[in-house]
């Protein structure tokens, strides 16, 4: 003969009227929030890392120009399309903070690393010699695999110092 | 090694504003071979060029213009990369297929080196969203009115008349 196991919930109602312990009502029902939450499938985290803008000593060796570059990347822990991003350079002037806007881009995911996109050619020309402080900040979307899209954000933290200034040149 | 030839080995070192500069250098001095290229594209369907160290597939299909590309020792093209709308009229088609082609080889260019200079971790093809002969491009998204009129007063880089004086 086949056995009907009732679910958790129904359960409750009749255990309380049979003055079951209260210590095993609670169990059943977190037992039963548990399951709930095992069942419902795990949402993808992403973020972005938006490292402090830097006197680029790459772009000066390549280019042959004095450049303040700023680094960003996108991680998620599940396989990503691409990322696109809006990135600032915020330049701290005389007390103003001046923002160095670039255009929107967008990067593909690495073939390599397929949770990650890097983003390239981030950087704006400078006059080397003043000392100026600078942040990086930048926001944007993740498209994953599969067409879920998660927002993400970051910025530098605290203004660090560069010997180059953009405003300058 | 002229300086144009210099750029193409440039990849990720080359900035936003150089890539103006770039695709206005390509349009000015392209354009006839761009116009050949559309005739041929829009007689056949399906073009494909190859410049820096990356190969750029053309196509027509419908009413739009697409293209994708790939680094020249792959086997497969990514997903496209770009598209735009085809209009009814012939003339109107030849100069957008001419913005087209400069466009996409800008994005090459920046993502497809030639080999010679260290390009940072990072394979993924990047882009600037709006293409440069979009007003959206001069406005960073906030409407062709703003970006005409912010385009009037946009100044050349200095690259493009370094570019066309060489």
């Amino acid at each position: 003969m086949p056995i009907t196991i009732p679910k958790p919930t129904n359960l409750i109602p009749k255990l309380v009227k049979a003055k079951v312990p209260v210590w095993l009502v609670a169990a059943i029902v977190a037992a039963d929030v548990v399951a709930v939450q095992l069942a419902q499938p795990k949402e993808p985290i992403c973020t972005l890392k938006v490292d402090y803008p830097h006197h680029s000593t790459s772009v000066k060796k390549y280019s042959g120009v004095d450049a303040i570059k700023v680094n960003i990347v996108s991680k998620c822990d599940v396989d990503q399309s691409y990322t696109l991003v809006d990135a600032t350079i915020l330049e701290k002037v005389g007390g103003k903070i001046l923002n160095h806007d670039f255009l929107q881009v967008r990067a593909n995911a690495d073939s390599d690393q397929r949770t990650k996109a890097f983003f390239k050619n981030l950087w704006k020309t400078c006059k080397f010699g003043s000392q100026v402080e600078y942040a990086g900040k930048a926001r944007g979307e993740v498209h994953l695999v599969g067409g879920k899209v998660v927002s993400v954000s970051d910025d530098s933290g605290k203004y660090f110092p560069q010997k180059c200034q953009i405003t300058a040149k | 090694m002229s300086l144009f030839e210099k750029y193409l080995a440039l990849g990720q070192w080359i900035s936003q504003e150089e890539q103006l500069a770039l695709y206005k250098y390509l349009s000015r001095t392209k354009a006839s071979a761009y116009r050949d290229d559309a005739k041929r594209l829009l007689a056949e369907g399906e073009l494909i060029r190859q410049i820096a160290d990356g190969e750029i597939l053309y196509r027509v299909l419908r009413n739009k213009l697409i293209y994708r590309a790939k680094e020249m020792n792959r086997a497969e093209y990514s997903e496209v990369i770009r598209e735009v709308n085809l209009s009814r009229f012939h003339s109107v088609n030849i100069s957008k297929f001419v913005k087209f082609f400069a466009q996409a080889e800008v994005d090459v260019i920046c993502n497809y080196p030639l080999p010679g200079i260290d390009q940072e971790a990072g394979s993924g093809f990047n882009w600037v969203v709006f293409p440069c002969y979009d007003l959206n491009y001069y406005s960073r998204g906030k409407g062709k009115v703003k970006g005409f009129l912010m385009k009037l007063r946009a100044k050349d880089h200095e690259l493009l008349q370094k570019l066309l004086a060489s």
